[in-house]
């Protein structure tokens, strides 16, 4: 077929792309209204907290917020790009752990006159108000989800193996999960995580039920030296690898395995135990069902038994924003008891305590944790305002335990190196 | 035919290829509990299209393609504009400066776009076209002009210059010989620069991100990332999208793909 | 009677401002060329500029705005960087292991579907499929499809007998760097399939019938007449290919994050995580530096290869 282009279809071509090319902008202001940008870096919630943006704009007649939804794998370039060309959003909704390093950069306002003595102060739970201060003890944001990290296990399994209810101490864990294994069926016990992301609860669960933990219930010394490398701690994490190592009952994959791959192993009916934040209550529902598994405590050990605290997801200002009180305004609107319920139905633990007592939270997931987190002795403080924290959990925390799960590391040379980061990191906050 | 030499491989091929594809589909249609079992299913048990309704719904998919759609289509049109003559510059015309084209072409294609990030902002930011369609219709044309230009001089190279001179004979000018002759017959190679520009732009997430935010002009590549963070995957959604993604262009290049064919040199230079 | 005369006068303005002779001919390759010089340019002068100047500095923006000048620092850090040399190495790799499968697959299908056949047209559809598919998406399905526990593969190769239990892919660096070469095969001999396509379609079918006059074999077809007049394609799709592979970074970021144990963090990712997680600019700067010197090296060598068939 012959085609051939004349020059009026080349006019035509460059006429159309020319009027084309004019910059297409975004609409400008809607009246009056001042105009706030939100983000919102989640995959919980979205609906959710779009639907309450528009309540907001709907009843306010100053402001008028713009919500974005970005991916939250691209939350660090994009927030750094930003803030460092001066037109970051407004207001930002921060995950746990990003909060200390973007206040160490001086991207977060501090909110601390507003957050003193407010209303907003005095309706959050305690571990939420810690939070909020986790950086120089000062408010950078208010955080509005407590991160706690839960053990689960698939009821129907249990039952099968005959098992009265779930492991509570350490040895009872390995005994179960042995009895739970059965590599020609392709089912194990539990699935260890030595992937990028939050590997370090899991590890660190057992060096701590066998050592125990710092001063306020940290990881570290009165010294600011981290205790993991202490002889029992040490201990510890040999229990951990021999899981993997000599146990076998977590499948050979696990040692490179991340989150989506535990839940996924688990939605499978594959592996019988394992652990992770509130959050994975939804994923295991939708995948597995909720009526098949509990959520329950870690096991403990010697030296007691804990449940991580993250930290969480906070609300925050930018520093660089033109219209702070505006941003105040709306973080208010989102931290209403009501409100925020609706964020946290798919997600962490919800920071208000008024939301304690709604309906949706007599979910039986949610049993243990509420219970939990009313009581601070039991949980254990992440180093989550280090430095360093988010290089630690997705750098250098799963390069060291795949080292040592598999074999090219012993578990001496790990917790030392490990003990040695976090007091370096530690460090670097007191300059 | 009967010809195995060709269907054997082809075949072989296009099991390769839409073996992917079909999991893809497939996983989408299922709920999510069905998702994860082991033995795999190979077909869903309760066939659903949730996933694809609630992805039109809740993410404003609709909107997201329109955005899409208009970066792509704008981005391959100015590329096409600025390849066709500059790739014609670059293949009949001897200048000074040639290899030194040539180079800036190389670091163009070398910088990550780790580095470019920054730069390229704080440009836009000076040019204020930021958060418009303009700064990723801009930006892709950028990366994408080097390795175009060179695959457009490539297939002008290879049209004999006689051409050329034989439309210039009956009374064109360079430009006309260009656009009469010499373009229709290199055919094949502007439409596979058009699919390159476009599957690319197309795809493109880290740009799309970080220069635009504003929702109304966001792509759909960013909403399909959206779907994963730290500590879950939205599987459902994000297969849907996917696979919704898929579409467009695949009718662009079902329509597009029998310009790929060659027929209209035959005879030109000697006839 | 029409006057033969140079071809170059006698014809009417084709732009309204009248050009001359000489004038069109001096100045025309750089008219056609400038636009785009003008655009690159856009993306190389400052970005040049920048990521030098930034090299030459300590900078962490999580720490605070300040660039505290370090002269060549992050140089001398670089060379004794064991992380920048092992992920020179891993890149390698990464890069022979990518682009030779993708390569060799789409150079044998584009030679398939030049020839005619039923629904040739269909297939030639079909076959852009997976390059189409977004990055996110090919790595989230192929990492399924290679999952150690409950993946696909798996259950095949355990159906047919080739295996009793399921493959730990991503525990072993060699089945780590398998399971991307065969992701990236799939979604990249699409582009050598159409490049090559469209490279073979220009030559004139009457080349070939002077060569089967002359009595050569289809191997000898291929190996005396395609091949040299696709050569130039062929080494710039390649070069390029190479250098964009090289870059690469979301398909390794989606399936191993890097792993196991740092084996799959070739130099382009490492960059990414030492800006971004690390939050260490100026020596992230440092290695994008490193980056650009490698492959303008590597290019310089393989362009000697392309001195023989390009018109320069």
């Amino acid at each position: 077929m012959r085609r051939s282009i004349t020059r009026r279809d080349f006019f035509k071509v460059t006429a159309a792309g020319t009027g084309a090319l004019l910059p297409r902008r975004a609409r400008a202001q809607t009246g009056g209204k001042v105009k706030i940008s939100f983000l919102w870096p989640f995959v919980y919630a979205q609906p959710a907290q779009a639907e309450l943006v528009n309540q907001f704009n709907a009843q306010s007649k100053t402001i008028e917020v713009e919500d974005q939804i970005i991916p939250q794998t691209q939350v660090l370039p994009k927030l750094t790009v930003a803030f460092s060309g001066g037109i970051g959003p407004d207001v930002l909704a921060v995950p746990g752990s990003l909060y200390a390093q973007c206040a160490a950069s001086g991207w977060l306002e501090n909110i601390e006159s507003r957050f003193k003595g407010s209303d907003l102060e005095k309706d959050l739970l305690p571990p939420a108000v810690k939070l909020s201060r986790i950086y120089k003890n000062t408010a950078y944001g208010v955080g509005y989800a407590i991160a706690l990290y839960a053990m689960y296990y698939n009821k129907e399994h249990f039952k099968e193996a005959n098992l009265p209810g779930p492991p509570k101490t350490l040895d009872e864990f390995r005994d179960y999960a042995k009895k739970l294994t059965n590599p020609a069926r392709n089912r194990y016990g539990y699935y260890l995580l030595g992937g990028s992301g939050w590997a370090f609860q899991q590890w660190s669960t057992w060096m701590i039920a066998t050592g125990g933990l710092g001063v306020n219930n940290t990881f570290f010394d009165a010294n600011n030296k981290c205790i993991l490398d202490g002889p029992k701690h040490i201990a510890g994490v040999e229990r951990f690898l021999e899981l993997y190592k000599t146990d076998k009952v977590s499948p050979p994959a696990s040692a490179t395995g991340t989150f989506s791959d535990a839940a996924n192993a688990f939605n499978a009916g594959q592996v019988s135990l394992v652990f992770g934040w509130l959050p994975y209550i939804a994923t295991l529902s939708k995948g597995l069902g909720a009526d098949k598994f509990e959520t329950v405590m870690p096991p403990g050990g010697e030296a007691g038994q804990f449940i991580h605290f993250g930290g969480g997801d906070v609300l925050a200002i930018s520093s660089q924003s033109k219209h702070k009180d505006e941003g105040w305004e709306f973080i208010k609107f989102m931290m209403a008891a009501k409100n925020i319920g609706e964020i946290n139905k798919e997600a962490p633990m919800p920071a208000n305590v008024n939301v304690l007592k709604e309906k949706w939270m007599d979910n039986p997931h949610l049993a243990v944790p509420k219970q939990v987190v009313q009581t601070p002795e039991k949980l254990a403080m992440d180093p989550i305002y280090v430095p360093d924290y988010a290089t630690f959990n997705i750098n250098y925390s799963p390069e060291q335990i795949q080292k040592a799960l598999l074999g090219q590391q012993t578990a001496q040379q790990f917790a030392t190196n490990v003990a040695k980061f976090l007091t370096d990191s530690l460090a670097k906050l007191a300059r | 035919m009967g010809n195995w030499r060709i269907y054997l491989p082809i075949g072989l091929y296009l099991v390769f290829t839409l073996f992917p594809i079909y999991w893809l589909v497939n996983s989408a249609l299922k709920p999510t509990n069905e998702l994860f079992r082991f033995p795999p299913l190979y077909w869903p048990q309760h066939l659903t299209l949730q996933n694809f309704t609630d992805a039109w719904t809740t993410t404003r998919l609709g909107r997201l393609y329109v955005n899409s759609l208009i970066v792509s289509g704008l981005t391959c049109l100015l590329l096409l504009a600025l390849v066709i003559f500059g790739g014609y510059g670059m293949a009949r015309f001897r200048f000074r400066g040639k290899p030194l084209i040539l180079v800036l072409f190389l670091l163009a294609q070398i910088m990550p776009s780790v580095v470019l990030l920054v730069p390229l902002f704080t440009i836009y930011k000076h040019m204020g076209i930021l958060n418009t369609r303009m700064v990723l219709v801009l930006t892709y044309t950028i990366t994408l002009l080097p390795f175009s230009v060179l695959m457009m001089r490539g297939f002008f190279d290879s049209i004999p210059e006689e051409m050329d001179e034989a439309a210039m004979v009956d009374g064109c000018g360079r430009i006309g010989a260009l656009l009469r002759v010499v373009l229709p017959s290199a055919l094949p190679g502007v439409v596979a620069t058009t699919i390159f520009g476009f599957i690319n732009a197309w795809n493109e997430l880290v740009y799309a991100v970080i220069f635009i935010s504003t929702p109304t002009i966001q792509t759909l590549p960013v909403g399909l990332a959206s779907m994963i963070d730290e500590q879950r995957t939205d599987y459902g959604m994000l297969l849907a999208i996917g696979v919704l993604a898929l579409v467009p262009s695949l009718m662009l290049f079902a329509y597009i793909q029998r310009y790929l064919t060659q027929g209209l040199t035959a005879g030109a230079v000697k006839g | 009677m029409k006057v033969v005369s140079a071809p170059t006068s006698a014809q009417p303005a084709r732009f309204p401002w009248g050009w001359g002779v000489t004038w069109q001919k001096r100045w025309l390759p750089y008219l056609l060329v400038g636009p785009v010089v003008l655009v690159v340019g856009i993306g190389v002068f400052y970005p040049v500029i920048y990521v030098v100047n930034l090299s030459l500095h300590a900078y962490s923006p999580f720490l605070g705005p300040t660039m505290r000048f370090a002269g060549a620092a992050n140089y001398l850090r670089l060379i004794a960087d064991a992380e920048f040399w092992h992920s020179l190495q891993a890149s390698a790799i990464w890069v022979a292991g990518s682009v030779i499968p993708q390569f060799l697959l789409g150079l044998g299908l584009a030679l398939l579907l030049n020839e005619r056949f039923r629904f040739r047209g269909v297939i030639r559809a079909i076959v852009l499929l997976p390059w189409v598919v977004s990055g996110v998406v090919t790595g989230i399905i192929w990492l399924w499809l290679f999952d150690g526990t409950i993946g696909v593969l798996n259950d095949l190769l355990m159906k047919a007998g080739l295996t009793l239990m399921p493959i730990p892919w991503g525990v072993q660096p060699a089945t780590s760097f398998l399971t991307l070469f065969v992701a990236n095969a799939w979604r990249g001999s699409p582009f050598f399939a159409i490049m090559l396509l469209a490279a073979l379609q220009s030559i004139s079918p009457d080349v070939y019938e002077a060569a089967m006059i002359d009595g050569a074999g289809r191997w000898q077809r291929f190996r005396y007449v395609t091949l040299p007049l696709i050569l130039n394609a062929v080494i710039i799709s390649t070069l390029l290919r190479a250098i964009w592979t090289f870059n690469y970074v979301d398909l390794i970021w989606t399936m191993t994050q890097g792993g196991p144990v740092n084996a799959t963090r070739t130099l382009a990712l490492n960059i990414f995580k030492v800006a971004y997680q690390d939050g260490d600019f100026g020596f992230a700067a440092t290695l994008a530096v490193a980056l650009c010197v490698i492959l303008l090296a590597f290019s310089g060598a393989y362009w000697q290869l392309n001195r023989f068939t390009s018109r320069d």
